[in-house]
């Protein structure tokens, strides 16, 4: 898979830049649920996703194969847009992602997505951004601990012992009763 | 409420499935929830095993981590379910998907048309031979050229910068100078080698006759051509010069002299030249072109009192005032009164130190390499314009310093006998820089040659002008003797045309520099009278073609007016006080009076050129 990667960026660096439509279509939709999840607001999303693709196709003659895969770089444009999408919108002063965002400001956040979160955000707000990422590439993004880690730039290892420190975190914080009526509510 | 059963249901089933799997079991039968319809059982029993495969993966992933996790299984099954059940419904758009793929390849035929791929690694040839492919417009090929171009020469590292870099040579201009064997160049005249400086002294002939003459080096365009409104004058009864050597004896010990030649690299302009095979024009198929080379470019900076700089990829660069961006108030004018308005007093022109710092700061502003090169000097030949009333004198618009190219630490000068080096020109009205030339490459090879060291050769060479003999009019009716002071070892621009193969080679090669002790400073005369200093080559096959073929040149002037329109100043002029006598003889049979010795003002004689100038050897 990623050797196919490598090639597709290859061709697009020696000028085949219709190749690029490839790795669009292979990757829109994870960098889109990516954005999405952190970002939690359709509209919101679909510009970012916009201007990651935008940005990867503009910048693909930079990118080295020795520095990691296709799907690492896109995403670590992607992290990098959004967090640009917050200082530059304003909203709020050093946050990463929509769980940073004060419980009042509902202004950029789907309605529903709010409510489907809501037994669970409370907690998943106490966990650091890389936690939480962590969190929606495993759990949500199904992705395998070697692409994460990839992604994060750390090794295999570390990304699992954060994982299960994250898990942990949440098992501490998060009471037995409370998901028992969580599952009872559903 | 059926719904709420069914969640209540499935955790409990999900538990049991988790349970069994852990233990090795396998379900093989689809369990059926009270209520259900087969189909719903089916869907259900198929997504919660799904989910049960992943909450396993987890935990496995969990316990391989930390074992202890085991104790809190449940907790953390539901903690997983939870999550995966809480999973955002991303709402995926499939026509936010088309249209941001419409908009991907909107973007892709852009940069495709502009030529552009900004990548590090070396892929710019292939990208460039796909724009043969396809057909753009002439104005995007030009942008994208000129901003190839420049790119690499402005401060900021971008990813085309870089690129460049990587992809294209650098275009050294650096002093270096590579030692070759002796006779490494081949002739340097006679046949196949033709001294171009004496094709050249066709023109210095029409400058002798105009009296701008040799020292021209560093005068700006706009000094020369405003010289129209120099008054001009009667040039006075025909006058022969005669040099005499009136220095101290000397010797010269040296049987080989070094030779220069100035290479013109062509690797960068080889390649630049691909950039422009890059440019697809409706007009002609440039890609047709081969081997091909860039010879030059010109780039012009559209803001007010900008540059344009033409970039030589074998020659180097010269900056010069982009005229569009320029004021000139004075092309309202329609009458004289108007022009002479704006004519610039003496008072307008800044000293000579707030001159030179203006084109310091230039070039420290620019980054010009000034490491060969000497310090600066004011070219202030329009001061010394004698025997013009003040109010006649013209105030150039610009002014010229001149830094003296240093090469093994002599100075070298032109084939006039002034000073050759990087030149800045300052505008007087407005105070700022306005050219700089001569910003030249300086890659060299050095070859030895058989050398000169027969004294009275050089001498009777001096005495009959150098390099620049003199006319010897025979119904002249006076004759000025002109002493030649102890001569100075200098380096000398010598262009050599080889008839063979078509080829202007630049030499740097040793000459004897005579200071002229006694420069006229008799008006008339003086615009008759050329040159500061008599040169006299030191490479015995160029001394040898200048005894056998140089033909001398007219100074004389008939009496009668010369055409305003062409006078000059004569920029090599004197203002010393110091007297020439002179004897009108018969012209039949002329005599000449021995002309009292003056103290020397000529630049080569300054102690900036002593130092860079060592006498020879005695």
């Amino acid at each position: 898979m990623e050797q196919s990667d490598e090639i597709i960026v290859k061709n697009c660096q020696k000028g085949e830049l219709e190749q690029f439509g490839i790795l669009y279509e292979k990757y829109v939709k994870k960098i889109y649920s990516f954005v999405y999840f952190k970002i939690q607001h359709k509209e919101s999303a679909e510009d970012i996703t916009v201007k990651v693709f935008i940005k990867a196709l503009d910048k693909i003659g930079s990118f080295k194969h020795s520095e990691g895969t296709f799907q690492a770089w896109i995403y670590k444009i992607a992290r990098n847009t959004i967090i640009d999408h917050y200082r530059t919108s304003k909203i709020e002063a050093n946050i990463e992602d929509a769980w940073d965002l004060p419980d009042n400001n509902n202004l950029e956040r789907d309605l529903d997505l709010k409510v489907r979160l809501e037994a669970v955000e409370k907690y998943l707000k106490k966990l650091s951004p890389e936690q939480r990422e962590l969190i929606i590439m495993r759990v949500w993004q199904d992705m395998p601990y070697r692409e994460i880690a990839e992604i994060l730039g750390k090794s295999e290892s570390a990304c699992k012992v954060a994982y299960s420190r994250a898990i942990g975190q949440l098992r501490k914080d998060l009471p037995l009763t409370l998901f028992i009526a969580l599952c009872l509510l559903q | 409420m059926e719904n709420a059963l069914c969640i209540f249901l499935e955790i409990t089933v999900l538990n049991r499935f988790i349970t069994y799997n852990r233990l090795g079991y396998f379900i093989t039968k689809i369990p059926a929830y009270a209520g259900m319809t087969k189909e719903k059982s089916i869907n259900l029993y198929i997504n919660k095993k799904h989910m049960n495969q992943e909450i396993q993966n987890f935990l496995s992933d969990l316990y391989k981590i930390d074992g202890d996790l085991v104790k809190y299984e449940k907790e953390l099954i539901k903690i997983i379910e939870n999550l995966i059940q809480s999973k955002p419904d991303v709402k995926f758009d499939d026509a936010f998907k088309e249209r941001l793929k419409t908009e991907i390849m909107a973007k892709i035929d852009e940069l495709k048309k502009q030529n552009i791929v900004k990548t590090e690694k070396a892929n710019v040839p292939s990208i460039f031979d796909n724009l043969f492919l396809n057909r753009f417009s002439f104005a995007i090929g030009g942008a994208v050229f000129v901003a190839l171009i420049m790119l690499p020469f402005l401060m900021d590292k971008n990813n085309v910068t870089d690129n460049l870099a990587k992809k294209f040579p650098a275009i050294n201009l650096s002093q270096k100078i590579s030692k070759l064997d002796k006779g490494a160049f081949g002739k340097l005249s006679g046949e196949g080698a033709v001294d171009a400086n004496i094709s050249a002294k066709g023109n210095a002939t029409s400058e002798r006759a105009y009296g701008l003459g040799g020292g021209s080096a560093g005068i700006s365009m706009d000094m020369t051509a405003k010289s129209v409104i120099a008054p001009g004058g009667y040039f006075p009864g025909m006058t022969n010069y005669e040099y005499v050597y009136a220095g101290e004896e000397f010797t010269i010990t040296e049987n080989e002299v070094e030779v220069l030649r100035r290479l013109k690299d062509k690797t960068a302009a080889k390649s630049y030249s691909d950039i422009v095979k890059g440019i697809n024009i409706d007009l002609v198929n440039l890609s047709k072109f081969n081997d091909t080379e860039l010879i030059n470019i010109s780039i012009n900076e559209d803001r007010e009192f900008g540059y344009s700089y033409s970039l030589s990829f074998t020659e180097g660069v010269s900056i010069y005032s982009n005229w569009e961006k320029w004021p000139h108030p004075e092309q309202s004018c329609r009458d004289e009164a108007c022009y002479t308005s704006f004519r610039l007093k003496e008072g307008d022109v800044p000293a000579d130190e707030e001159l030179i710092a203006l084109a310091d700061g230039f070039i420290k502003e620019y980054g010009i390499d000034m490491s060969h090169y000497g310090a600066g000097k004011v070219q202030d030949f329009w001061r010394q314009y004698t025997g013009v009333p003040e109010s006649d004198i013209y105030i150039p618009e610009e002014v010229s310093v001149l830094y003296p190219l240093i090469i093994n630490g002599k100075e070298v000068y032109e084939n006039g006998g002034s000073k050759s080096g990087l030149g800045i020109n300052i505008n007087i009205r407005y105070k700022k820089v306005s050219a700089a030339y001569s910003i030249i490459a300086q890659n060299y090879e050095s070859s030895n040659y058989d050398g000169v060291t027969n004294i009275d050769d050089i001498l009777n060479s001096a005495k009959k002008g150098g390099m620049t003999p003199i006319y010897r009019n025979e119904i002249s009716s006076e004759t000025v003797k002109l002493e030649m002071d102890t001569p100075l070892t200098i380096l000398l621009k010598y262009y050599s045309y080889n008839q063979d193969n078509g080829k202007s080679e630049e030499l740097i090669i040793p000459a004897l520099l005579f200071p002229v002790k006694n420069i006229p400073t008799d008006a008339n005369r003086n615009i008759g009278y050329i040159q500061q200093n008599v040169i006299v080559p030191l490479v015995k096959e160029i001394f040898d073609q200048y005894q056998k073929e140089q033909v001398p040149q007219p100074i004389l002037f008939e009496g009668k007016p010369v055409d305003t329109g062409e006078i000059a100043p004569a920029d090599d002029t004197q203002t010393d006080a110091g007297t020439v006598d002179t004897l009108t003889v018969p012209e039949e049979k002329p005599t000449t009076t021995d002309v009292p010795a003056e103290t020397p003002t000529s630049e080569a004689t300054e102690p900036a050129v002593i130092e860079n100038s060592a006498p020879v050897a005695r």
